[in-house]
């Protein structure tokens, strides 16, 4: 496999974007689908741009829930995740119930923690922290689980104590799959977010989806698509960069 | 210089082994790592133990270290029993240094931070220490790669790292599981040389395992020959050859007799084995 | 000479595995048996668990086994499709650096979006079928699939790649031998995320078409207030997922036999 370089990485997702959307047009154009059905990329990008500060106050909500659910679900995963790995009876009691909870679909809580919690925001971001933290959870615990044996040796011959042992080997020998768990996480607060937004309430951009597709405004529909889609990406690319700032080393 | 034996026989060995035995179980069999060994090690004594692969020699300091506890049997150090169930002891431990066969650096650390580590665990923050620390590193000669990472030094370099780590809290017992054996023959034999100079100015207990007979006699006054199924000690040797021990001794024909012993008495264990 | 390797064949199972958390489990159920009644909670709010199970075995036979099986049978194949499907396209991606690099931002794209927002463009564009929701789960499971295998295919070690060029393997030994081997733990771990995203993909599906399924049911249920039901049919969904992600990792366990 040959080796890229920079301005190919950078530039290939660039020319496929291009491609992709460049064929939804032409498809468009060809098959002379109308507006209602499938809008052209072009038309979706022009309401995002030009109607921007219409679909703003959705955005930011969303955005709100989003992030602020992300921030409590990661360090709720990772604390949980440390203190199960060093009891292994602990661990193997509760290692079904939290794969039961990413399992289970949140559109199917939501209706409950609403009756119990009313419909505003916090709900919603309680219902994120539900979704994400487990994944978070499930990743650590790997991470934690699985220390080179050789690096357990090491704080054995100098008789470390679980605190010590746990700070300067387990947890930088999890950052890597800490951080596979805080991109997941992004990703499934994401989808919570819009999933919680969809059934309940007409806050945020799940909620507002739904409204133009009834309203067979399509492209506003898509758009919303959209924007949902780039702050996923964004919450992504800062996990990204996050990881390349702390994982300055080799292994 | 060599103690007299009236000497050896009243004084409290530094470390001591009686009838220690280990069982190792894996669900598929059950391995005796060790059988029944007794060791007598004195203070500023360097003993090597050599010995075909599987035949305990790792075991033998691990147990010492607590890495692991012997199945039955008592190991003291300076009189003072390692403890069979509970951890061992802060004291006990600060006085010992282990050095590991792979490359055991913490990539996540910079080369000074992962020669500080026993000094962080046992809790030593004097300004001494961290002189100690540029003292060793410079020793070695690499001051200049302190803020380096594992990732980017050679492996030469970090098996000197391993072993100044190992001395960083000046402990008084060196335990040295193989830790040349993947250099090149050039490098093992300069650190090998390095090892004497610092063993003969700082008078610690050095106990180094190897698999290279040569090294051995080279290194040690005295050398356990331990075999395998089981593992056990089979014999112990006194190298008899005079001090600074130079390179070019290993022509010499006291050397090369002692080489034929030892590997002879491996062999012997090896044929043994086909029983 | 007593022989001192005895072959002691005992059987890899541990036993606290299983008994920790059901023994948890039954903790919880007491709890919950003791503490919603004195709580003085409605039970429209929140049942006790036996008041669950007894309301759901009561309706399986003619209400609930349908829809159960339903979304079993939706799961299972949209998963089985998913699953080969996504490791074929990252086996074909990972020869070219230049696709993987182009292609990646959109799959992570992919997976970013919610289902939830396409289902009502499927279901525009294709109908109600309920085979439909099967091109669902198959649509919400294959790129994390991709994604994964992706990853381990192409961060295998170079010292390896090296090895199998020594030896004059052909691309296809390489990648049978050397590549596909290394990238088993990540695979596993993408089609566990898989096991996830098809239970989510499958309930959300039948949420939006409606009239079949658990997650219909769960709707209906809330609308006409049998909580019981609701729990139960939650619970059900979370078990398929959770049997599903068991059974992978059970394999999992059989193929990847070098665990760290």
């Amino acid at each position: 496999m040959k080796r890229t370089t920079k301005t190919t990485s950078i530039l290939a997702p660039v020319v496929t974007f291009f491609i992709i959307f460049g064929l939804w047009e032409l498809a468009i154009l060809i098959f002379k689908i109308p507006r209602w059905i499938l809008p052209g990329p072009i038309a979706i990008f022009n309401t995002m741009i030009v109607k921007f500060a219409d679909f703003w106050p959705n955005i930011w909500v969303s955005m709100q829930t989003i992030f602020i659910g992300f921030i409590f679900a990661v360090p709720i995963g990772i604390v949980l995740a440390g203190i199960i790995t060093n009891f292994k009876t602990l661990a193997a009691a509760l290692d079904p119930f939290i794969i039961f909870l990413v399992v289970t679909p949140l559109i199917t809580l939501v209706p409950l923690l609403m009756y119990f919690l009313g419909f505003g925001i916090e709900v919603r971001i309680l219902a994120v922290i539900i979704q994400s933290f487990a994944i978070v959870n499930m990743n650590a615990a790997t991470g934690f689980a699985n220390v080179e044996l050789l690096r357990m040796e090491l704080m054995q011959s100098v008789r470390a104590n679980r605190l010590q042992t746990f700070s300067r080997v387990v947890l930088p020998s999890a950052l890597p799959d800490v951080f596979t768990g805080m991109k997941l996480c992004g990703i499934f607060a994401t989808t919570a977010c819009i999933s919680v937004e969809y059934v309940g309430g007409n806050k945020g951009l799940g909620s507002q989806i739904i409204r133009h597709t009834q309203y067979i405004a399509t492209e506003k529909a898509f758009a919303c698509i959209f924007f949902v889609a780039v702050i996923g990406i964004i919450l992504y690319m800062l996990v990204s960069l996050l990881e390349k700032a702390i994982i300055r080393w080799k292994i | 210089m060599r103690i007299p034996w009236e000497v050896h026989f009243l004084q409290e060995p530094k470390i001591r082994f009686t009838n220690v035995t280990k069982i190792f179980k894996t669900h598929r069999q059950i391995i005796t790592a060790v059988e029944k060994a007794n060791l007598e090690i004195h203070e500023g004594d360097f003993v090597s133990l050599i010995g075909p692969s599987g035949c305990g020699k790792s075991t033998i300091i691990r147990m010492l270290n607590d890495i692991t506890k012997p199945t039955s049997g008592e190991i003291y150090v300076d009189g003072e029993m390692i403890p069979q169930k509970k951890k061992i002891s802060s004291k006990q431990i600060r006085k010992m240094g282990f050095i590991f066969q792979q490359p055991n650096l913490l990539p996540w650390m910079t080369v000074r931070q992962n020669v500080s580590l026993p000094l962080k665990v046992f809790g030593l923050k004097d300004e001494k220490w961290e002189k100690n620390v540029d003292k060793l590193l410079e020793m070695v000669g690499l001051k200049e790669y302190e803020d380096a990472y594992p990732s980017e030094i050679s492996s030469g370099m970090i098996q000197k790292i391993g072993v100044i780590r190992a001395m960083v809290h000046d402990p008084e017992i060196l335990l040295m599981d193989e830790p040349f054996g993947a250099l090149d023959e050039m490098t093992r034999e300069q650190l090998d040389i390095e090892l004497l100079d610092i063993w003969s100015r700082t008078k610690k207990t050095i106990v180094f395992i190897t698999h290279n007979v040569e090294e051995a006699i080279l290194m040690a006054s005295k050398v356990y020959v331990m075999g395998t199924n089981p593992g056990r000690i089979v014999a112990e040797v006194e190298i008899d050859l005079e001090r600074p021990r130079r390179l070019d001794m290993i022509t010499e024909t006291k050397f090369i007799e002692y080489e034929k012993k030892l590997t002879s008495l491996i062999g012997e264990i090896d044929l043994s084995k086909i029983k | 000479m007593k022989p001192t390797l005895s072959k002691h064949k005992k059987k890899d199972f541990k036993p606290a595995a299983i008994i920790a958390p059901l023994v948890a489990l039954a903790l919880l159920y007491g709890a919950l048996e003791i503490i919603i009644p004195l709580s003085g909670i409605n039970r429209i709010v929140l049942p006790t668990p036996t008041a669950i199970i007894k309301v759901i075995a009561e309706a399986f036979a003619a209400d609930i086994w349908p829809h159960f099986i339903f979304n079993v049978k939706v799961i299972f194949f949209g998963f089985l499709i998913a699953v080969p499907f996504g490791m074929l396209l990252a086996a074909i991606c990972s020869q070219f650096n230049i696709i993987v690099k182009a292609v990646s931002p959109y799959v992570i794209l992919l997976v970013v979006t919610p289902m939830i927002t396409l289902i009502p463009l499927i279901q525009l564009w294709m109908g109600s079928d309920p085979d439909i929701r099967i091109l669902v789960v198959v649509i919400q499971c294959t790129p994390i699939i991709m994604l994964n295998t992706l990853t381990g295919f192409t961060t295998v070690e170079q010292s390896k790649l090296d090895l199998a060029r020594s030896m004059g393997a052909s691309k296809l030994q390489t990648f049978i031998k050397i590549i596909f081997p290394n990238a088993m733990p990540q695979v596993f771990t993408g089609i566990k995320l898989g096991c996830i995203f098809s239970t989510i993909g499958s309930v959300t599906a039948d949420f939006v078409f409606g009239m079949q399924g658990l997650g219909f049911k769960v709707q209906q249920a809330t609308k006409y207030v049998m909580t019981e039901v609701v729990y139960g049919s939650i619970i059900l969904i979370a078990l398929i997922g959770f049997i599903l992600y068991k059974i992978v990792a059970l394999i999992e366990r059989r193929i990847i036999v070098w665990k760290k």
